[in-house]
């Protein structure tokens, strides 16, 4: 936080009144200044690229594209660019997606300035911050999400297992003193219930999402 | 007499010429003739003296007077000849006896045909004369001597010397030839001339006979006309040599003229005919012919003209015309020559050069030029025998050339023959040539097979003399399936023969153990004349098609048979079928019948589901419903709430003008079984001379139009009654009959669908309006949030703003003003949206003015307002002004870009806030912008929402117009009123 440049804050609402008040607010704070302000996600985007703001405090929805693309937009081509989602709702997909999209803080419109300011300052030196309507929807998801790999059966392990290894369907059969043709049958289901389209795809997902235990 | 012309001709040309050599050959003297013992014949004719007698009438008296006697002129020639005359000569000669013992003497008379010779022989004492009369027209026993030339003795003793007087008159030529003979000399002569006519004659005669057995042999028309010719030389010649007189017909002197011009027309005659047929000049050169036949015609006229003119006339006459006739033949001849007919011809014409050079010796000998003999005297019969003999062979030559062109022709029909033979061997059909005798010329072979049967040793005659009625009879010719025998007339070979083409196929022949059928087609064949000349008969046996056609027949008849009785069975069956057609007919109409309310049906269902305007829907049902059941009235009734009374929401009627009944009460008390039944959904048939008459409004509204009978069908909706169809009828006759109820129950279904449609229709108009406030409420809640979301930030920060810059906290603390008046503007629209009667119950004015700051607030877009006071206006009227300017405002907006809007809220005719009564004005209502315009994409991104505004405007009667042009803003206008 040594830093002695004011930060850029670009902001991003549909809804004029909205970024009136934000404007006033970033009055109130000498760390802070404004680099832009935009009313949709594309003009988010194009004065981002012209602005170079530091951090982004977007709401999410807006005509024109909406908060999340843009966020995932201004992520990609401007990397050092932090966004903050400031939005009215906290529904738990759009918590979800706008986080997936990159948005490294998400906040209600229910925040005190200073909250707010805090986040800000956070999010400039890259630390996520969350409000508690929105760690809940997080975790709420998080639990909801189908583990992958948990709707393998045991003979399916067993495969992915051996998969894991590299072997063959023929070796596996072997293995397991089952028939090739059972053991191909059992490798599609897993690619299908893994989502993978090849074995070797298969076999990474499980790596990844520790579906197998590391010998 | 041919030779007699001919001498005639050149002496009449040459007689200076012949008087000149005469002269020379013997010089005239005068004196006695001496007879001497040395000498047998003198020729008198130097020595005589002539007087011409014109008028015939001398006498010898006269004549002997010495007046006459200087008369006597001497002769000039040997054989003195003074032509044709009438005249009559004297001659007068002395002749001296100097010889020993010959005393009598003969004088000859040359020329046979002097007519009247006269003789004066001195009477032996004293004066006068004896007279001894001879002559052509004298009877021929007063002859001196019988001797077909005219001789006299001449009695005349030796050592005497004696004159004699002679008259000579003729009709004929005046030849005066004397010739004085000695009896030896003459005796002598008399053989010669004898043996040289019998030679002649011999020859003559001989030809004659001969040509008459090659007549009768041959029978060629040449011979014919030769025969006659030879037979005509011979009369002529009989005649002019004097031998008829002598031997034929001495006493029919009186004829000799007209034999003589009879003979001499003949000769010439048969030369002429003979001629035209040995040349065949008919076929040949008929130019000639007809030229020949005219001189034949002429001669023929000539022959009878003898009787009516002189003898020298005729004579004048037939002489020039023989000569035109030799002529005429000659030319005939060189042109058969020059033709071609070579032989012929040649011949012919070389036969008369022993003719001319007979004549012209003879001419010679006359002349002097060659000496007179017996031979050169009659040269020129020599002549015409070497005619007659060319002639002959000449003829002979003819037949020969005939024979072998004959023979030729003969082996080439042969041939001909044979070849047709071939070719009627070969043809697949029986041929049989018949000729005129109804006899076979032909059968080929065949006919033979079909004529035969060997078995029964029947077969064609192959002698071909079977006559056609004989093999008639033979194969007894019968028609064809009857026992009726042939007539013969009717066969083709029989009608062919009569000239035309026939055919029959109706013969049947009879072969014993087998009868045949026969088809026969026959021709005639001509000859080069058009006669009939042969028919020709082709045959076939068509017994089998005989046998084929017999069968059908009897298969046609069979079947004749049956179809009538099938004709019969059909005519049945057609009855029937008649019946089956009427009363399909009848099924036919019915299902049209049936068609017609199913298109009914389904137009109304259609018309239900399609109109969109239900009251307009029902009436066009209770039209159709009408015409269709043929009823006085259709009404359609929905029940209230209560389920008391009937709406009336469509009434058709076209013969019964009742007043409009809009409400049509179902009182439970009087009613009551039909109120229930009709609520339980049971359809009522009510018909007033049988329920009893109708009760209440109901039963005044029925009587009004005498109706006797009333139907009344649900309207059903998820097993509820809603509403009624009504059909009245006036008629009595007439009832609804079970497949009427049916349709109308059918129809009444439909009606049910479609009035609960509408009302769904509308409920889900209505909860779409609903559903679209609260969205809007939410909206505007969210957007309150936001801004007090947005004021409280400010709010929180102004403090410190304050402490670093009063300035800047001023227009902190006015953000913080407007942000709030906006947060409060859009809280009291959210209001008005959760209360709707607080809309209306707004002024307009007001609710303009409040809209426009609660949307703008949102985007802080400037805006202008011009608000008039309008009257109050009907409440959907009011309303629909609200709820368009709030679409318009929220258009402009959310899409418009635009950084000003104007409101306006204008009316033509302003009055007092009181306002009331009949106003008479307009309101205008727009919103304008300076936004980019509707491009066409944002056009039909907002379809919807003007589809809205559109809508809302018709619904209250105004006019809806926006106004858009691409960057240069919109204006929407709402103009209501008169």
């Amino acid at each position: 936080m040594g830093d002695k440049r004011p930060i850029r804050v670009m902001l991003v609402d549909d809804h004029a009144m909205v970024r009136t008040g934000l404007r006033q607010f970033l009055k109130g704070f000498t760390d802070m200044e404004l680099a832009g302000e935009a009313s949709n996600g594309a003009e988010a985007v194009d004065i981002c690229l012209q602005a170079a703001p530091d951090v982004v405090l977007m709401d999410l929805v807006m005509p024109d594209m909406d908060g999340s693309q843009a966020t995932r937009r201004i992520r990609q081509l401007c990397p050092q660019v932090q966004v903050i989602a400031l939005t009215s709702f906290q529904e738990q997909d759009m918590v979800e997606r706008t986080l997936q999209a990159g948005a490294i803080g998400y906040l209600l419109k229910n925040v005190s300035a200073e909250e707010l300011a805090g986040a800000i300052r956070a999010a400039h030196a890259g630390r996520p911050t969350l409000s508690q309507e929105a760690a809940e929807a997080l975790v709420q998801a998080t639990r909801q999400r189908p583990e992958l790999g948990g709707d393998l059966s045991g003979r399916e392990r067993e495969v992915l297992e051996l998969l894991v290894e590299g072997l063959s369907n023929g070796q596996i059969a072997e293995r397991l003193t089952i028939s090739p043709a059972t053991v191909r049958f059992h490798v599609s289901s897993i690619l299908r219930k893994l989502g993978a389209s090849s074995r070797a795809e298969a076999v990474s997902l499980a790596w990844q999402h520790h579906l197998v235990e590391r010998k | 007499m041919k030779t007699k012309a001919l001498v005639l001709a050149l002496a009449l040309l040459l007689t200076a010429y012949t008087s000149a050599f005469a002269q020379e050959d013997e010089p005239p003297r005068r004196g006695p003739v001496i007879l001497t013992d040395e000498q047998g014949e003198y020729r008198l004719g130097p020595h005589l003296e002539i007087l011409e007698d014109p008028s015939g009438q001398l006498t010898i008296q006269e004549v002997t007077s010495p007046e006459f006697e200087g008369q006597f002129t001497p002769s000039q020639a040997a054989a003195p000849d003074f032509g044709y005359t009438q005249s009559a000569y004297w001659v007068r000669f002395d002749l001296k006896n100097e010889t020993r013992g010959t005393d009598e003497w003969l004088l000859e008379v040359g020329f046979a045909n002097m007519q009247f010779v006269d003789l004066y022989l001195p009477e032996p004492v004293g004066e006068g004369f004896v007279v001894k009369g001879s002559g052509a027209l004298r009877p021929f026993e007063t002859r001196d001597v019988a001797q077909r030339l005219i001789v006299f003795n001449l009695p005349l003793s030796p050592q005497d010397e004696q004159t004699i007087y002679m008259r000579f008159q003729s009709g004929a030529s005046m030849t005066l030839g004397l010739t004085l003979r000695a009896p030896d000399a003459f005796l002598q002569h008399i053989r010669n001339d004898t043996l040289g006519l019998g030679l002649f004659y011999g020859v003559l005669l001989i030809m004659l006979g001969y040509h008459l057995f090659l007549l009768y042999s041959l029978r060629e028309a040449s011979y014919v006309y030769y025969v006659f010719f030879l037979a005509s030389t011979i009369l002529l010649f009989v005649e002019y040599d004097g031998l008829g007189r002598q031997y034929l017909w001495p006493g029919l002197f009186g004829w000799t003229k007209i034999r003589m011009a009879t003979f001499m027309a003949l000769f010439f005659m048969s030369i002429v005919k003979f001629a035209n047929a040995f040349l065949e000049l008919k076929n040949k050169a008929p130019r000639w012919h007809r030229l020949v036949t005219l001189v034949l015609a002429v001669w023929g006229l000539l022959i009878p003209l003898q009787f009516f003119l002189s003898y020298y006339v005729i004579a004048s006459l037939y002489l020039p015309w023989g000569l035109v006739s030799l002529v005429v033949v000659w030319a005939a001849a060189l042109l058969s020559w020059r033709q071609g007919h070579r032989r012929p011809a040649l011949l012919f014409l070389s036969a008369w050069i022993g003719v001319i050079i007979g004549v012209m010796v003879l001419l010679l000998a006359l002349l002097g030029t060659l000496p007179r003999t017996a031979l050169t005297g009659e040269a020129w019969r020599v002549g015409l025998v070497w005619l007659v003999a060319l002639w002959s062979l000449a003829l002979a030559e003819r037949i020969n050339l005939l024979r072998v062109e004959t023979e030729e022709a003969n082996r080439e029909l042969r041939a001909s023959e044979d070849r047709l033979s071939q070719v009627l061997e070969a043809m697949p059909v029986a041929v049989v040539v018949y000729g005129t005798d109804r006899k076979p010329r032909l059968v080929n072979r065949q006919a033979v097979e079909l004529l035969s049967n060997p078995e029964r040793e029947m077969g064609p005659d192959l002698t071909l003399s079977r006559s056609l009625e004989q093999a008639a009879k033979y194969y007894s010719f019968r028609v064809a399936g009857s026992d009726e025998v042939y007539p013969l007339e009717r066969l083709p070979v029989e009608r062919a023969l009569g000239g035309e083409h026939a055919a029959v196929d109706d013969l049947e022949i009879d072969l014993v153990d087998k009868r045949r059928f026969l088809e026969l087609w026959a021709s005639p064949i001509f000859d080069e004349w058009g006669n009939v000349h042969y028919a020709v008969v082709a045959f076939r046996d068509i017994t089998r098609r005989k046998q084929a056609e017999e069968d059908l027949r009897k298969q046609r008849e069979h079947l004749e048979e049956l179809v009538a009785g099938r004709t019969a069975e059909l005519g049945e069956a057609n009855q029937l079928l008649q019946g089956e057609i009427a009363e399909r007919t009848r099924a036919e109409e019915a299902l049209q019948q049936t068609v017609t309310e199913l298109s009914v049906l389904n137009r109304i269902a259609h018309v239900l589901t399609s109109v969109s305007d239900l009251p307009q829907a029902l009436d066009l049902v209770s039209e159709s419903v009408t015409h269709l059941f043929g009823v006085s009235v259709t009404f359609i009734g929905q029940l209230d709430a209560a389920q008391t009374e009937l709406k009336v929401l469509s009434r058709f009627s076209h013969d019964c003008a009742q007043p409009e009944l809009m409400r049509l009460p179902i009182e439970p008390t009087e009613e009551a079984n039909l109120r229930h039944e009709l609520l339980r959904g049971q359809t009522q048939v009510i018909q007033k001379r049988v329920n009893c008459p109708f009760l209440g409004p109901m039963g005044e509204h029925m009587a009004a139009c005498d109706i006797q009978t009333l139907m009344l069908v649900p309207l059903r909706v998820r097993e509820a009654s809603i509403g009624v169809l009504g059909l009245e009828m006036a008629s009595v006759e007439r009832v609804f009959t079970p497949v009427e109820i049916s349709l109308a129950q059918t129809i009444a279904a439909s009606l049910s669908t479609a009035l609960e449609n509408a009302r769904l229709f509308e409920g889900a108009q209505a909860a779409a309006a609903a559903e679209e406030r609260n969205r809007m409420a939410r909206d505007l809640h969210d957007s309150v949030s936001q801004v007090l979301f947005s004021a409280s930030l400010v709010a929180e920060v102004l403090p410190s703003i304050w402490d670093s810059d009063p300035e800047e906290a001023l227009e902190s603390l006015e953000e913080l003003r407007r942000l709030t008046r906006g947060a409060l503007a859009e809280f009291r629209t959210m209001l008005l949206e959760l209360r709707p009667t607080a809309v209306i119950k707004t002024p307009l004015g007001q609710l303009m003015a409040q809209l426009t700051e609660a949307v703008t607030s949102r985007t802080q877009l400037p805006f202008r307002l011009h608000i008039e006071n309008v009257p109050p206006l009907p409440g959907e009227v009011h309303t629909a002004f609200y709820r368009i300017a709030q679409e318009a405002l929220n258009n402009v907006v959310k899409h418009a870009g635009a950084s000003q809007v104007t409101v306006r809220l204008q009316t033509t005719d302003p009055v007092s806030p009181q306002g009331g009564g009949d106003w008479k004005g307009q309101v205008t209502l727009s919103v304008e912008d300076d936004g980019q315009g509707f491009t066409p994409e944002s056009r039909q991104r907002e379809r919807l929402g003007m589809g809205i505004m559109r809508e809302r405007a018709e619904s209250i009667g105004a006019r809806l117009s926006i106004e858009s042009q691409v960057g240069q803003g919109t204006q929407v206008r709402l103009v209501w009123g008169s």
